[in-house]
């Protein structure tokens, strides 16, 4: 048998397959959910793991993308693609996330603190880990809190600088010039793996 | 020497960046618990439906509890107790301080259920003094039920907290019930 035409039957067969377990999801139905769930969670974990830098909170989000879907489903009505419209619930609950913590994280520490606050050093990926992390993963998981946000969304995810500044609260220029910032940190930094031996041109 | 990376490069690195990722622990096991039971919302309009005539109710409620509060005289617990009242000391404990309670409650409803926690680390001390004091009657009348002088300095005491917690209301924004800083 040919593998194009099996590749193409499953390209016609999934978006319809997926239209019925989300009927069936928005009915109720915890197995068409689970479908769902085994179709995105992956991609989900990714946008959670590139937005937060972090797998254990990566984990806990990704699990709190699929509760919020589960109350949510019903609000999808087909106009855009799911999986489009399930990445901007996910954003929107890892960017939620991330707010709920610096509420507590200035409960801990002043403003003044929290303004320059990253991740702590032990947080973040060591460039030299065996995670099966791309090189370009480790790279972004060490830019600073809105660098990466802003790169992650807007160079991975492909949201527009106006879209990024709304879900961010920041001018369209911040968005703008954060991005920048990313990938002049990011050019930064993979040149000096390339100098220690990496293969980036 | 330096190894320019240019931006072609860098925007073909985050082309071939996987779109997907293996979480290390099964996720599912967590969200089939948080969902088990839970019910799925109904469409954004229908909420939205739902959620006007809600509001108009609640902001209703709010202005008749700070109406309320703002012209009710201040709270007063009952006159001073006499010796006479002696006898059911017990009881009266008990229901001075459900009294009380219950008045806190409301004064914390109509200023919309802020958190204490987050009060200005003056007015706090203020009232932890006070409660620790209330407490320390109460514990005292626990051995002395028929002391008149310590019921009345209990009375005197839920008075003074309540008569805080209203000083505090000028303190407080009406937006979620947080208090501001003063």
């Amino acid at each position: 048998m040919n593998s194009s035409k099996v590749i193409d039957a499953k390209k016609l067969f999934a978006p319809s397959q997926e239209q019925e377990w989300i009927a069936q999801a928005k009915q109720g139905s915890q197995t068409a959910f689970h479908q769902l769930y085994e179709m995105h969670h992956r991609q989900i974990y990714a946008l959670c793991w590139r937005m937060l830098a972090d797998k254990d909170s990566a984990e806990d989000v990704c699990q709190e993308v699929f509760v919020v879907l589960w109350q949510k489903i019903n609000n999808f009505r087909g106009e855009s693609k799911f999986s489009t419209w399930l990445h901007s619930v996910a954003s929107n609950v890892v960017l939620t996330h991330l707010r709920k913590q610096k509420n507590w994280l200035q409960r801990v520490f002043s403003i003044e603190q929290q303004t320059s606050y990253t991740l702590p050093e032990e947080a973040a990926v060591p460039l030299d880990d065996s995670s099966g992390l791309e090189e370009l993963d480790k790279h972004i998981a060490k830019l600073p809190e809105r660098a990466r946000l802003v790169f992650v969304l807007f160079a991975v995810e492909g949201y527009r600088h106006e879209e990024i500044a709304r879900m961010l609260s920041m001018a369209v220029g911040s968005s703008k010039s954060q991005y920048h910032r990313a990938k002049a940190l990011l050019k930064e930094s993979l040149s000096d793996t390339a100098l220690a031996g990496g293969n980036y041109e | 020497m330096n190894k320019h990376i240019s931006d072609q490069a860098l925007a073909s690195q985050v082309d071939k960046l996987p779109k997907e990722m293996q979480p290390e622990r099964d996720l599912w096991s967590g969200i089939e618990r948080a969902i088990q039971g839970q019910s799925q919302q109904s469409t954004s309009e229908s909420k939205k439906n739902n959620i006007v005539p809600m509001a108009w109710a609640a902001s209703l409620v709010a202005a008749v509890l700070v109406a309320w509060v703002s012209f009710a005289p201040t709270p007063q617990l009952s006159t001073p107790l006499t010796a006479s009242q002696e006898g059911s000391a017990e009881q009266l404990v008990s229901s001075m301080q459900t009294d009380f309670v219950q008045q806190k409650q409301a004064m914390l409803v109509s200023y919309g259920q802020p958190d204490m926690t987050d009060l200005p680390v003056k007015m706090k001390n203020q009232l932890t003094e006070l409660a620790q004091a209330r407490k320390a009657i109460q514990k005292a009348l626990a051995n002395d039920g028929n002391n008149v002088d310590l019921l009345n300095l209990l009375r005197f005491t839920q008075q003074q907290e309540l008569n805080l917690l209203q000083t505090l209301y000028p303190y407080m924004s009406n937006k979620n019930g947080k208090w501001q800083t003063i």
